[in-house]
């Protein structure tokens, strides 16, 4: 059954074919197909779509309001999607403005540089969304939603996988602090519901006994796929149908993603392995995997790249790989610490509010009202900068030069050490440690 | 104090060459049993009494004493992008009479050259920035390459975030810094908090150590493992080593949203911590 799901918006064209008939372009992503749900809805409910009040006054603005809602997402706008056939009718794109202050584009979801982000923050401005510094008003942010979609779903928001004891870390990893891991035993063909037992939603099976069925259950392994039966129950706080509680599974040494699919520690340790060992994305892993099961000719290929990523991350979540961040040696604290930057970074785009630095200042920070710099050479073990250069330029000779002097009104203890280096015999050894003494102390800041 | 000592007594301290090899250097080149000239006696009185002063005019106030349970708990490392062995016990302050303190490298470089007229060391952070991505990572080792703790930097990389990373973090101040820019990060420390880094040498790597033309070799680690026989065993490149191995999940990493991209470099640090630990256990029990 098809369905139009909220909170995500399309734009469906009508153009003209001939003098009476009118086709639709929908981009949603289901345009592929045979009339999607939207191109349906207009052609079936035209003359009601006609009726409805049009968000711009012009016909094809640059940018514009659709709505503002926080459950969907913020403010929603609908942005021409190329600067010349935009601004004349056509393509059109959504960007959305969180109530976090984040602008996202749909069609330019991971780039740094978007287009038509600036229709629509010129717009924003322009309507007293944002202000001056582009922030969004404060009074807007916490705007109460004009549909409250929670009231009218009572599925949890919270979703998350069925395994939710601790895993422990993979052999070639352990380490004696860790609980030795227990021996993995064989899965059954039937699964069956243990004390270990919830729902997605985090809601846990119940000790009463509840009516259980069974059903087929995936296990992605290494090299092949299994087919099991797994036994699940209605779970009693979503009370929706595909929503049931599940065996952990993870005694068995299976990772229970949402009861119709499980994958092996053994799978999700071997990517951890090989991504630490090499450069190994996500996608060469599942590409790999692909082969894998061609040659071991499995029942089902391989899941998607979208779906084994999902599952790592939600795997390496629960496993217990936490190394404390200490040595064995020096503790959480070292007495010798190497810093370095690395440039290891995701995109700009992808950037959430939330980051927590250590170099962060808050508005709630201490101050310290003490420190008074002063000049920079102030602190400088010579402050007159005139005497510090010829100091430099006399070290920075290959040979002593003959006549030269320091005033020794300055400083008097510079003086004489000048002049005992200057007097110092040709052949001395003392000549260098004395040139780099008297380098360092012009350098000292 | 050493250098008030050497004077005193006018005798040099056994350990006057770890700590200052300048003069140590000096020293060792004198005849066996002979006096120390007086010359070197009052350049060593003069630097002490110049180093007084400043110290003693920059350090109005000491680190507040670690009180972890004042700072509220941070949200979880996949929201904060900060992960460390344990929470902070300080937070960074703000200097309200430094000018620009918590402004990008390349300001505050080219304010210094500026304000001096002297040619310094510099480092060209943001030719580490890529394009359309965000600061990078902020990693701390110790000397056996275990990773101590990092935190993303939002920006670009600077001096703010060594400093306010082992001023938050540590409890005392490491007695070594190695960092390729240390040349700058010690007046940068030593200047917000003389009272917490005053026993703290801050020394440039030996990977970096012959690109720094413009400053002395007071902080190259190279001359002053010379001295110091302890530096001998530290592997000054550590993070170099470090960070090499890390840009396998650079690629990966340049994809991934904020929450995973934190994820999968916490995961990749753990691993890389325990298989190093690991190995270090069996070469202990070898």
């Amino acid at each position: 059954m098809d369905y139009v799901q909220p909170a995500r918006f399309y734009h469906v064209r009508s153009l003209p074919t001939s003098e009476t008939a009118v086709s639709f372009v929908c981009d949603c992503p289901n345009r592929r197909h045979e009339g999607c749900i939207h191109i349906h809805l207009f052609k079936t409910h035209a003359h009601r779509i006609h009726q409805i009040e049009p968000h711009s006054p012009t016909p094809h603005p640059p940018a514009f309001l659709v709505t503002h809602s926080s459950t969907l997402g913020g403010f929603i706008f609908s942005v021409c999607s190329t600067r010349g056939a935009g601004l004349r009718g056509g393509k059109r794109t959504i960007v959305s403005l969180s109530r976090d202050g984040r602008w996202s584009c749909r069609s330019c979801p991971s780039r740094g540089q978007c287009h038509h982000k600036l229709f629509a923050v010129e717009y924003a401005s322009h309507a007293g969304i944002t202000d001056e510094q582009g922030m969004l008003d404060p009074d807007l942010a916490t705007d109460t939603p004009n549909i409250d979609l929670s009231r009218s779903s009572p599925i949890p928001v919270v979703k998350s996988p069925i395994s939710y004891i601790p895993i422990p870390p993979p052999r070639w990893c352990h380490l004696s602090t860790d609980p030795s891991p227990p021996p993995c035993a064989s899965p059954p063909p039937l699964i069956p519901l243990g004390a270990h037992s919830r729902c997605c939603c985090g809601s846990m099976k119940a000790d009463e006994s509840v009516n259980t069925t069974a059903q087929p259950f995936v296990v992605f392994g290494s090299q092949t796929a299994m087919r099991h039966e797994i036994e699940v129950a209605d779970c009693i706080a979503c009370r929706h149908r595909l929503r049931k509680y599940g065996p952990d599974c993870g005694s068995l040494g299976i990772f229970n993603w949402n009861n119709l699919y499980g994958f092996t520690h053994k799978l999700l340790n071997e990517y951890t392995s090989l991504f630490t060992s090499a450069t190994v994305p996500f996608s060469a892993f599942v590409t790999s995997r692909h082969r894998a099961y061609t040659d071991s000719s499995s029942p089902l290929p391989f899941c998607s790249t979208e779906t084994f990523t999902r599952v790592w991350f939600a795997f390496t979540e629960l496993q217990a790989l936490d190394s404390g961040m200490q040595c064995i040696s020096c503790g959480k604290h070292p007495e010798i610490v190497i810093a370095d930057g690395v440039s290891i970074a995701y995109s700009s785009s992808k950037f959430v509010q939330g980051l927590l630095p250590p170099s962060a200042t808050t508005a709630t920070s201490p101050v310290n009202d003490t420190v008074f710099p002063g000049s920079s050479s102030s602190r400088k073990a010579i402050p007159d900068r005139k005497l510090r250069k010829k100091v430099q330029e006399l070290v920075a000779l290959p040979s002593r030069p003959t006549g030269f002097a320091l005033p020794s009104d300055h400083i008097p203890e510079l003086s004489s050490l000048v002049s005992y280096y200057l007097h110092l015999p040709v052949r001395s050894r003392l000549c260098v440690a004395v040139r780099e003494l008297l380098s360092q102390v012009c350098l000292f800041r | 104090m050493l250098l008030n000592e050497f004077v005193t007594r006018r005798k040099s301290p056994p350990h006057l060459q770890v700590w200052i090899p300048a003069i140590g250097s000096i020293l060792n080149e004198l005849p066996v049993n002979s006096e120390t000239p007086q010359e070197f006696l009052d350049i060593a009185g003069w630097l002490y009494r110049r180093a007084h002063e400043v110290f003693t005019r920059l350090s109005q106030h000491a680190p507040p004493i670690p009180d972890p349970s004042s700072i509220p708990p941070p949200e979880g490392h996949l929201v904060t992008g900060v992960c460390y062995g344990s929470p902070a016990v300080r937070v960074r302050p703000k200097y309200v009479h430094i000018v620009n303190d918590t402004a990008l490298e390349d300001k505050l470089q080219n304010l210094a050259e500026r304000e001096t007229g002297d040619a310094m060391c510099g480092k060209y952070y943001n030719t580490y920035k890529k394009h359309g991505l965000v600061g990078g990572l902020m990693v701390l080792w110790c000397r056996h390459s275990i990773c101590v703790g990092f935190h993303i930097i939002p920006t670009s990389e600077g001096r703010n975030d060594v400093f306010s990373a082992l001023y938050t973090q540590w409890p005392t101040a490491p007695k070594v810094v190695v960092y390729d820019f240390a040349c700058q990060l010690a007046p940068y420390c030593l200047l917000r908090e003389p009272h917490f880094f005053r026993n703290t040498r801050f020394l440039v790597d030996q990977f970096h150590a012959s690109g720094h033309t413009k400053c002395s070799k007071a902080s190259s680690s190279t001359y002053a493992m010379q001295f110091d026989p302890n530096l001998q065993v530290v592997n000054t490149s550590a993070a170099e080593v470090g960070n090499s191995g890390a840009a396998k999940i650079r690629k990966s990493v340049s994809y991934m949203t904020q929450r995973h991209a934190i994820q999968y470099t916490k995961v990749y640090m753990d691993v890389m911590n325990r298989c190093k630990t690991r190995t270090m256990i069996q070469k202990e029990l070898a």
